[in-house]
């Protein structure tokens, strides 16, 4: 009976019914945008930082996170490689030899960081063939190496010119070596740009006398939020006594600060939100209560029980909050949806350096199913905290005045 | 008269009032804390790197910066500086010495970059005096103390009073190897001067390296509100020869980021700003249409049509010009106790707290937002009004006064 009396009040006043639904709805819609903008960019934040040089995480000698040396190796298999690449989420695998040596170029002799990789790989994360800016390309049977631009500016070398390089290899055996450069990179991150020298692999095996050994192996994943997943499965491929899996929890610390203060700031603009639409739902609810006090007085003097006026109101609220929620969450489906695959472009001044690192200015929003169940429920509650004012209304209400002020 | 019968109104349904009082208060609080929170964070998250370690701008010989090289003096560098601290959104100038070494105790040695600095100035600049975590900031040793980070003093495993060697070229290229004893240890998120700074008196290395009163780095901190570019064009305009740089070009990733930050968070004030107009149309439009019957009432009893519509807009803009002021108020307080207090960022995150971080940012605000958001919020009302009040218009008082 209540029930019905409750739908039918709802669409006796279409107009009121929509102003309120339409308030609600909207409310979702703007708390999902929102939170997924900020899940979004947030996600964004963490894999583009990965591409500058880790990798979302990393396979390596459980020995070697403690002591860098290239003593702590681990043995390097095509199978290995070839299994976690069929990973599904996983969109590069690169295998690392990461050292350093002294090199010299006539008088000049610098400290340099040495990559040993395997160009075509390498290029999925470190994007390489992007950054070279005079030769070209190494692969990964050539016998050269490609420096960095402010490396090769210290050094004053030119494409052509022959580097020797001088480092200790496996188990202290000497390690020397003569490079040719083919190529020139212009790293943007200032330390890379100073120290970098990148070898094919096999290259930096036999400078190091390192046979078939590698001191890392460096994955990138589709997204970040598949880490857990991978990871798991990383860890059945890989023997645990010779391998350690470190994500870039442990490889960026900084990151972490950075994530965590996004994080609560955007806890601290939902918080505003929220007063906001609170707000706005506050009003409508107010004005449907004042709009209808001559029906609620009516309805008492002709000898209506106040709880069943109160239970009635309650049931009509929750009924409109219920169909403004669903109308919320379906164009806010329709309007992640659309931003999910055209996210908001930057143009900006950093366009050349962000294509430089390979990755995106943009803002991107998030599709996850979370942000619509956690921001429906948020609204729903605030709607039901605030249908509390109209029962207040008519529980203080005497049917005169109520006739009288209608 | 219009505007006398607008005005009664507004008091006579006291409610229905106060709740677009009500909107438009909420409505300029959330914007002015918005936009300053949003302020606080970009300079917020800036702040260690920018305040501790790179600072606004930096100033080099250019040759200098690509080999590092000590022969590469800025020339006239203390002058300079100190020209540069009477200028206007200069907070602090000062010098610095740089040369590249080792640092070795007798466990370890490892390389570094000696930074010789202007006790006073750099206290200003970077606040090193302020992330000194044990010991002192270059006191109780008399003779070549030296600040190293955290992390490098346990590479050393040094305590404080240990003593370490510095090991680098003179002015002459000779090897040149001093005691220097360990004054104090600072701790900071940046990696560099964890890991990679010894920071010692700039007297001490010039005297060593045989080069008095040379430097190789000024560095400017600049009032947060103060465009770097200016600073940097007036000095280059000043005098030729030196490269100045400001942050965004020493560390472009940086730049990048705050760059993107700062779009996001204007994603996000446009969400709220858009919520508030719904909110405020909302709740006009129910503010309208709840006085049907009056204002059929009105319309029947002979008042023009013209006049009614004016009404009802003159008296959304008396609602906002009660409710601007408090919402001013309110927003102004907020930012103010923050401002003093700050927001603990770490109360929203229990991440923050877990890995130590204090990360607490402090809203500002410039006093033309307050207006633009204030005449903004008001607008908005008023265009909230539009719509609902060209419906009352076009009712028929007849039936305007049968409806319930």
């Amino acid at each position: 009976m209540i029930l019905i009396l409750a739908w039918r009040n709802i669409w006796r006043n279409k107009r009121r019914s929509f102003i309120t639904l339409s308030s609600i709805g909207f409310a979702v819609v703007f708390a999902t945008l929102m939170m997924s903008v900020q899940k979004g960019s947030l996600d964004q934040l963490i894999n583009n930082t990965v591409k500058f040089y880790t990798g979302h995480f990393q396979i390596q000698n459980p020995k070697y996170w403690e002591e860098k040396t290239i003593d702590n190796t681990l043995i390097y298999t095509d199978e290995v490689i070839e299994k976690i690449e069929n990973i599904e989420g996983v969109t590069a695998v690169s295998p690392r030899i990461e050292s350093f040596s002294l090199t010299s170029y006539g008088s000049i002799s610098k400290a340099s960081m040495v990559l040993g990789i395997t160009p075509e790989k390498e290029d999925r994360i470190l994007n390489l063939s992007k950054k070279l800016t005079k030769g070209k390309m190494i692969t990964a049977n050539s016998k050269g190496v490609v420096i960095a631009e402010g490396l090769s500016e210290y050094l004053k070398v030119e494409v052509g010119d022959t580097l020797v390089m001088i480092s200790q290899g496996f188990h202290g055996s000497n390690a020397a070596g003569l490079f040719v450069i083919e190529g020139i990179l212009k790293f943007t991150n200032p330390i890379h740009n100073k120290q970098m020298i990148c070898m094919p692999l096999k290259e930096a095996q036999w400078f190091y006398d390192l046979d078939n050994k590698l001191t890392s192996i460096a994955i990138l994943l589709q997204d970040n939020k598949l880490l857990p997943l991978v990871e798991k499965e990383v860890k059945g491929i890989v023997s645990k006594e010779d391998y350690t899996v470190i994500s870039w929890h442990k490889l960026i610390p900084d990151l972490i600060e950075m994530a965590e203060m996004k994080y609560a700031s955007s806890r601290i603009m939902i918080l505003i939100l929220y007063s906001v639409i609170g707000f706005g739902m506050f009003g409508t609810f107010l004005m449907m209560t004042a709009e209808r006090m001559r029906e609620f007085g009516i309805l008492l003097a002709i000898g209506m029980k106040r709880k069943r006026l109160q239970v009635t109101t309650f049931l009509e609220i929750l009924l409109l909050s219920s169909i403004g929620v669903i109308m919320g969450l379906a164009l806010s489906g329709v309007l992640l949806f659309y931003f999910y695959n055209n996210p908001i472009d930057l143009g900006s001044s950093y366009d050349k350096m962000a294509d430089s690192y390979g990755i995106e200015m943009s803002i991107q929003f998030s599709m996850q199913s979370s942000i619509f169940i956690t921001q429906a429920f948020a609204v729903f509650i605030i709607a039901f905290i605030l249908s509390f004012y109209p029962l207040i209304v008519i529980h203080k209400t005497t049917p005169v005045v109520a006739i009288r002020e209608g | 008269m219009i505007l006398k019968i607008a005005w009664k109104n507004v008091w006579r349904s006291r409610g229905r009032s106060l709740v677009v009082i009500g909107s438009i208060v909420v409505g300029i609080w959330a914007l002015l804390f918005g936009t300053g929170f949003m302020n606080g964070f970009m300079v917020g998250y800036m702040a260690n790197i920018i305040d501790h370690d790179i600072s606004n701008i930096q100033i080099h010989n250019p040759e200098f910066k690509k080999d590092l090289d000590i022969k590469f003096f800025i020339k006239n560098g203390e002058e300079k500086a100190s020209t540069i601290r009477t200028w206007e959104g200069v907070k602090g100038a000062t010098t610095r010495t740089i040369v590249s070494g080792m640092i070795s105790s007798p466990k370890k040695a490892s390389g570094i970059q000696i930074r010789g600095v202007d006790l006073k100035n750099e206290a200003i600049v970077t606040s090193l005096d302020s992330i000194v975590s044990e010991g002192t900031y270059f006191e109780g040793i008399n003779r070549n103390p030296v600040l190293i980070g955290s992390k490098l003093a346990e590479n050393l495993s040094v305590k404080v009073k240990s003593k370490v060697v510095l090991t680098f070229n003179d002015s002459h290229g000779n090897i040149t190897a001093a005691a220097f004893r360990v004054a104090g240890i600072v701790k900071s998120s940046s990696l560099s001067i964890n890991e990679m700074y010894a920071y010692v008196r700039q007297e001490d290395i010039n005297r060593l390296i045989g080069q008095e009163g040379q430097v190789h780095e000024i560095a400017i901190i600049t009032d947060p509100r103060f465009e770097e570019s200016a600073i940097v064009n007036k000095y280059t305009s000043i005098y030729n020869g030196d490269i100045a740089e400001s942050w965004r070009e020493i560390a472009p990733e940086l730049a990048m980021m705050s760059e993107m930050y700062s779009s996001m968070l204007y994603v996000l004030m446009t969400i709220i700003l858009t919520a508030l107009v719904f909110g405020i149309v909302n709740t006009m439009l129910m503010a309208v249409l709840e006085r049907f019957r009056e204002l059929g009432m009105l319309m029947a009893v002979g008042m023009n049509k013209v006049k009614v519509y004016f009404m009802i807009l003159i008296e959304t803009v008396f609602l906002g010009v009660v409710g601007a002021p408090i919402g001013l108020f309110i927003g102004w307080a907020t930012i103010h106790y923050y401002t003093l207090n700050g927001v603990d960022l770490s109360n929203y995150s229990e991440g923050l707290e877990a890995f130590g971080y204090s990360s607490i940012l402090y809203p500002y605000l410039d006093t033309n937002v307050y207006i633009t958001v204030t005449i903004g919020v008001i607008i908005t009302a008023v265009i909230g009004a539009l719509y609902p009040a060209w419906k009352a218009i076009k009712l028929n008082p007849v039936e305007a006064l049968h409806k319930i």
